[in-house]
């Protein structure tokens, strides 16, 4: 590793204008984290178009704020009202909200900041240490590689088609077949573009994301809203203001933490670097691993201050991990690292081995802002943590309107165009009527995403090698992909087939 | 028949059909690339995700007829009643959006803000002083620091 461009990239972004920008993120991420039903993606979704008008640096700290913070404050509302804000604080209802029940509110309230905190140094310093050998590997990737590499990348369709595969294979193909729209990769013909210019460039990616993410989740909000049961809502939120305690662990609690903590924070991070293996995938692992091993085991689920660091540690852990195969193998694990991937690509970088080499100054700079963000959470959150609590005063009224004119002004941002807000409308109603239907939109982002960059280099793929397919099985890293890819689709059946034989 | 057409059915029909919108002009786009380039055309690709998409949308009609039908509204008056607010709100947004583009932006968003929150039941002050915040952090922010040109 180059310790002086590590040090010239730390300088740059130590700047009063990138860490105010890491802040505001920090800030944005606490608020939107904390409202249950807002999640990371849908905040990144809306800002990411407003940072294009940014330095890239100052941008990214925006959106890499927002996504530590949101995910880590996801866990305020599991604490105080048994309600996950984001889906990665799901483990965080099993003792937080216990624990918030004894009295020991304030306590979970700071467990959650420092280890979340926690999860995500040591989550991203795997990330430092691993990202620059696998991306020297992966330095002398071709066609073949990246097609197999964006075909492994679409078999999470399956993974992140939530309930039903049948209908996130219809969606995500959906998105696929519209990734072809504009001009073509290799023959430069135009297709679908019904003659208009703003189609040539393709279906831009962010407005579809804001549109499904922001307007379709606040559609689906005003559908599901029952007034009757407003004033119980505003009774339990009332009731959460309420007297808390410390925040702060003692060295006795911290030391106790301590080794269950680092060991879901290495957990998570591997799963976190497993496309569509999120933060409430890992919790729950981790949570249960931890559970097993505990001299306390007896107490998890009942408000274990453990358990709870625990699942603090494992929610924030991911996000190192799934940044480790954003940028090196330039494909997305979820959502959020989508936006991301569609963010650097505005900024004329293409994520991936050659980004280390290209843009390795840009790559450290994100590793930095991951651990300086952290510390603002554990700044930021200690000191504002029983103010947290308000956060959740906040009606979900005020959230829809001003989330629906984000929503307008981000996507028209992007290109200063109106048929972005026309793309992005018309991609809120489908997001709703795919919440309603129970299609998942992961499958359909991921096809939209990952679609020119299977089709573009299977094509040249198969120009190089004249049409014949055994290109594809010619190199060992196609091999071991292919194979990866076989045992990725053949995965769910090998579980159901393991479940039965238990069973029986 | 028609009866059955509602939830997954209907929706797999769709699907189906959006297969169909693009199968079709795929082929006409060539699947193999002509001369001496070689390999596939430029309707290769789309052809073959749509007939994909083709397929999967028929197994959800299926699977919708089959009886593993998703119910995608609810019969509750509440939520009905909500059905015909997300029409409103919609028919408000597309005005506002009409309004922009032959109006003013700040014109539009104000109204869209100021109808929304007095859908919504909120308060008049309060209903005002948001809308008067928002759009001032509309203008300031983003057209006046960001540069943001917001005619069209």
């Amino acid at each position: 590793m180059d310790m002086s461009l590590w040090f010239s990239s730390f300088l740059q972004i130590l700047t009063p204008e990138v860490l105010m920008f890491n802040v505001f993120g920090v800030i944005v991420g606490v608020v939107i984290g904390a409202l249950p039903g807002l999640s990371a993606t849908m905040a990144i979704a809306i800002l990411t178009p407003i940072t294009f008008w940014f330095e890239p640096s100052c941008g990214f700290a925006m959106l890499i704020g927002v996504w530590n913070s949101a995910i880590f404050a996801g866990g305020i509302s599991a604490v105080l009202i048994n309600t996950p804000g984001t889906p990665a604080s799901i483990a965080s209802t099993f003792d937080g909200y216990q624990m918030y029940k004894q009295g020991r509110g304030g306590l979970a309230l700071g467990i959650n900041v420092i280890y979340s905190a926690i999860g995500g140094i040591i989550s991203t310093l795997f990330l430092i240490f691993l990202s620059f050998p696998i991306a020297n590997f992966t330095v002398t990737f071709g066609p073949t590689e990246y097609f197999m590499l964006a075909l492994f990348g679409l078999t999470m369709m399956i993974s992140v088609s939530e309930n039903n595969i049948v209908k996130g294979m219809a969606v995500g193909f959906a998105g696929l077949t519209l990734s072809s729209v504009g001009i073509d990769p290799i023959l430069a013909v135009k297709r679908f573009t019904l003659d208009s210019t703003s189609l040539i460039a393709g279906i831009s990616f962010l407005p579809v994301m804001i549109g499904m993410f922001g307007i379709g989740e606040v559609l689906n909000q005003i559908y599901e809203y029952r007034k009757s049961q407003e004033k119980e809502n505003l009774a339990l939120i009332k009731q959460a203001s309420n007297k808390l305690g410390r925040v702060v662990p003692t060295l006795k609690e911290f030391k106790q933490y301590l080794r269950p903590t680092i060991i879901a924070g290495a957990e998570s991070t591997i799963i976190g670097a497993i496309p569509a293996a999120g933060g409430d995938i890992a919790s729950i692992i981790c949570w249960g691993q931890a559970k097993k091993m505990s001299k306390h085991s007896d107490e998890y689920g009942k408000g274990s201050a453990e358990g709870f660091a625990v699942s603090c540690t494992a929610n924030n852990g991911v996000l190192g991990g799934a940044l480790t195969t954003m940028l090196t193998l330039g494909i997305p694990g979820d959502a959020v690292t989508a936006i991301l991937i569609g963010s650097l690509m505005m900024y004329g970088m293409q994520p991936g081995p050659k980004m280390f080499t290209e843009d390795a100054s840009f790559v450290m700079q994100i590793m930095q802002l991951m651990l300086i963000s952290n510390f603002f959470i554990v700044v930021l959150g200690l000191a504002s943590a029983k103010m947290s609590a308000k956060i959740l005063n906040a009606k979900p009224q005020t959230v829809w309107v001003a989330v629906t004119i984000l929503c307008v002004v981000g996507s028209f941002a992007l290109n200063n165009s109106f048929s972005d807000v026309l793309i992005m409308a018309v991609a809120g109603i489908v997001g709703f009527i795919f919440k309603r239907g129970g299609f998942a939109p992961g499958p359909f982002i991921l096809g939209l995403l990952l679609g020119g960059m299977l089709e573009s280099n299977l094509r040249r793929a198969l120009v190089m090698s004249k049409g014949s397919l055994s290109i594809f099985i010619e190199r060992p890293v196609t091999c071991v992909l292919l194979i990866l890819i076989v045992l990725t689709l053949f995965y769910p059946l090998i579980r159901k087939s393991l479940f039965k034989k238990k069973g029986a | 028949m028609f009866n059955k057409l509602k939830g997954d059915p209907l929706m797999g029909l769709l699907i189906v059909i959006f297969g169909l919108v693009f199968f079709i002009p795929s082929l006409k786009l060539g699947v193999i690339a002509p001369g001496d380039i070689g390999g596939p055309g430029a309707g290769f690709f789309p052809a073959i995700c749509s007939s994909f998409v083709m397929f999967f949308g028929a197994w959800v009609i299926f699977d919708g007829l089959k009886g593993k039908n998703t119910k995608y509204f609810e019969d509750d008056p509440e939520l009905v009643k909500n059905i015909k607010l997300l029409f409103l709100l919609a028919a408000i947004f597309v005005s506002c959006l009409i309004i922009w583009v032959y109006v003013n932006f700040f014109l539009a968003m104000a109204l869209l803000s100021l109808s929304f929150n007095f859908i919504f039941g909120r308060k008049a002050l309060f209903n005002i002083l948001f809308t008067i915040v928002i759009v001032a952090l509309l203008y300031f922010v983003f057209e006046q620091l960001l540069y943001i040109q917001f005619e069209i």
